[in-house]
């Protein structure tokens, strides 16, 4: 396939189109996550100037617990890509590895389909989570008190269907490639 | 299909399925789906998923995973453990296996300023094991000791583990750290029998040479109280705070976390590119158990809709397996389901089935819950899946050391571990009587 002297130049543009893309994509995965570590240490921050407040002044500050739970959301979903492409959510690990050294292409192709599972039910959450962002941007949903101090809840809604559409196609990337590595099995064995 | 019908299949395929490997998160989530789609309609099930997506997690409490695991693995890299470690080895050196004897006391100490017993197995497979095989110890035994010590890390508060259940069962979560003390401190002791007791009894099993020869380092009087400062400070500073009526679980998480930090900081053992390897370690392990705790959510939210657990309830108690009958088979399925999965996932799994059943039958909570977390805990110890032990196997770095011996190592411990479950399911008050004061 490679060695064909006709195909070689299109092929070459395409898949310096894709290493690009795959680039431009892994820069938006880690931002994400670069995104949600920075607001770990800020949630620390927060609540520690949120006790010395408190416990000085005897008025805990506005907004810090429903930011700080709202929060909590964002570093969730921020990192859940970078965690879904490190396979860091919890499996077993008794029957697949198993398997998959035995039987290397059905192994690869239920690997997909896990996956491709996981890029379904995370795409409806985000999907249905445009529904939620509609419903608070219109009705102006807020945290807080009014007069004193309030946040608007839909900037946290668009981070949220960002990071959840995001770990959808991150998941979906990785069906892809397990089923061309089953391809690339198919073809060598 | 009838909804308990739908109910009682979705368990059976959610079993199936996290068997065959698929994520347990991604798992439960589909399950969940699903059972709603077919007991009401698809509408409903997607409207379900963006909700529970949405609102599960947004709870202050939450915060507390990421800031004590923060503060797990800042305490991890400072050498806190270590110093910990140094003056119970002082305290301890002419008892009889007295440096097994200083890696659970010091294991129960380090607990209660990390809520985490991965952090527990990493600092003291690197303090605790070199130095009792530099004493004539048996490998098998120093790995074995720490293995089963660290488990008080999710006994002794803070503990992670005690968060989640409080968080699923709805009881106070300064009540649950407080039911774990008792049962803490009695697992220390059962430990230190089974130590003594081995190394009376079965002396090849514990020591590699008859006489030790090595010689201590002599730390003074002063030297001592130094070492203690820091681990006494956080201590105080964390429970200390909790009790005392300063903080809430999250706000003492902050500020553990940020003890931790200036300690770490101070000792000159953090730079700023470690610091932010431990934000993005803090992290992963963040997204992972609060994903899972989002799909459990949505999984008993399902099963409520189905009406499964109020039938289960109906067939445990008023059948001839009765509420006792119930707990010790809901006991035996966790041990057993240890082998094959973390502590977490067990406990997300099998809480949503079981909590309606256990409150049905009478139960006081908090001793449901402490039982619950020592038998999830005897999983980190048992083959083929103990995650101590890989926790231990990787922290030491020796291709000498197998697994095997290291699980062989930590069998008397999950024996220890066993009495420690049945002492508790007989006198509850070991548990509930600091958390009821």
């Amino acid at each position: 396939m490679l060695d064909d002297p006709k195909s070689t130049d299109a092929h070459d543009n395409r898949g310096h189109r894709l290493v690009f893309a795959e680039l431009i994509w892994q820069r938006l995965v880690d931002s994400l996550a670069v995104l949600g570590t920075v607001l770990i240490g800020l949630l620390m921050l927060l609540i520690c100037v949120d006790i010395v407040a408190r416990n000085s002044m005897g008025a805990s500050l506005p907004l810090i617990s429903e930011l700080g739970a709202l929060t909590v959301v964002m570093i969730v979903y921020l990192q859940l890509a970078t965690t879904i492409r490190a396979d860091r959510l919890a499996r077993t690990e008794i029957f697949l590895v198993v398997f998959r050294q035995s039987y290397p292409r059905l192994g690869a192709m239920l690997t997909a389909l896990f996956d491709a599972i996981g890029a379904a039910m995370i795409g409806l959450m985000a999907w249905s989570t445009i529904r939620i962002f509609e419903k608070d941007f219109a009705s102006g949903e807020f945290i807080g008190v009014p007069g004193i101090a309030t946040i608007p809840t839909w900037p946290f809604r668009i981070l949220i269907l960002l990071g959840l559409a995001v770990a959808s196609v991150e998941f979906l990337l990785r069906a892809v490639s397990a089923l061309r590595s089953s391809a690339v099995k198919k073809e060598t064995t | 299909m009838s909804p308990i019908e739908v109910g009682g299949y979705s368990i059976c395929v959610l079993l199936v399925l996290i068997y065959m490997g698929m994520p347990i998160a991604v798992a439960m989530v589909s399950v969940s789906f699903a059972g709603v789609a077919l007991i009401r309609n698809e509408v409903i099930a997607t409207r379900m998923i963006g909700a529970v997506a949405n609102d599960a997690l947004r709870e202050y409490l939450f915060a507390v995973v990421p800031l004590f695991v923060l503060m797990g693995l800042l305490v991890t890299v400072s050498g806190v453990g270590k110093d910990t470690f140094d003056v119970f080895e002082r305290l301890l050196k002419r008892v009889t296996a007295g440096l097994g004897i200083a890696t659970v006391f010091a294991n129960a100490v380090f607990a209660s300023i990390t809520g985490i017993s991965i952090a527990s197995a990493t600092v003291f497979s690197r303090v605790a094991v070199p130095e009792m095989t530099r004493h004539g110890y048996t490998k098998k035994f120093a790995t074995g000791v720490v293995a089963g010590s660290s488990v008080l890390g999710m006994l002794i508060p803070p503990s992670l583990l005690m968060i989640i259940y409080a968080v699923l069962a709805e009881e106070s979560v300064g009540r649950m750290f407080l039911a774990g003390v008792g049962p803490g401190l009695l697992l220390s002791v059962l430990f230190c029998a089974t130590i003594i007791i081995l190394a009376k009894t079965r002396k090849d099993f514990v020591f590699e040479t008859s006489d030790d020869n090595a010689g201590y380092v002599d730390i003074g009087g002063f030297a001592m109280l130094r070492k203690s400062v820091p681990i006494v400070s956080l201590m105080l500073l964390v429970l200390g705070g909790l009790y005392g009526g300063y903080f809430n679980p999250t706000e003492a998480g902050a500020a553990g976390a940020f003890g931790a930090l200036v300690i770490a900081l101070l000792r000159r053992s953090l730079s700023g590119k470690s610091f932010w390897n431990l934000l993005v370690e803090t992290g992963q392990i963040t997204v992972s158990v609060l994903f899972l705790i989002m799909a459990a959510t949505f999984f008993s939210r399902m099963l409520a809709l189905s009406g499964v657990p109020r039938e289960l309830a109906d067939f445990f108690l008023s059948g001839p397996v009765g509420p006792y009958g119930f707990l010790i088979l809901y006991l035996v399925l966790i041990i057993a389901l240890g082998c094959i999965i973390d502590s977490i996932s067990i406990m997300l799994i099998l809480l949503p089935i079981s909590l309606p059943i256990a409150s049905a039958a009478g139960f006081d909570l908090i001793w449901f819950g402490v039982l619950t977390v020592v038998a999830v805990e005897m999983g980190l110890l048992t083959p083929p899946f103990g995650l101590s032990v890989y926790t231990i196997k990787s922290a030491m770095n020796d291709p000498d050391l197998r697994v095997g011996e290291i699980f062989r190592g930590a069998i008397p411990f999950v024996f220890a571990m066993l009495v420690a479950l049945v002492i508790i399911a007989i006198f509850p008050s070991i548990a509930t009587w600091l958390a009821r004061l």
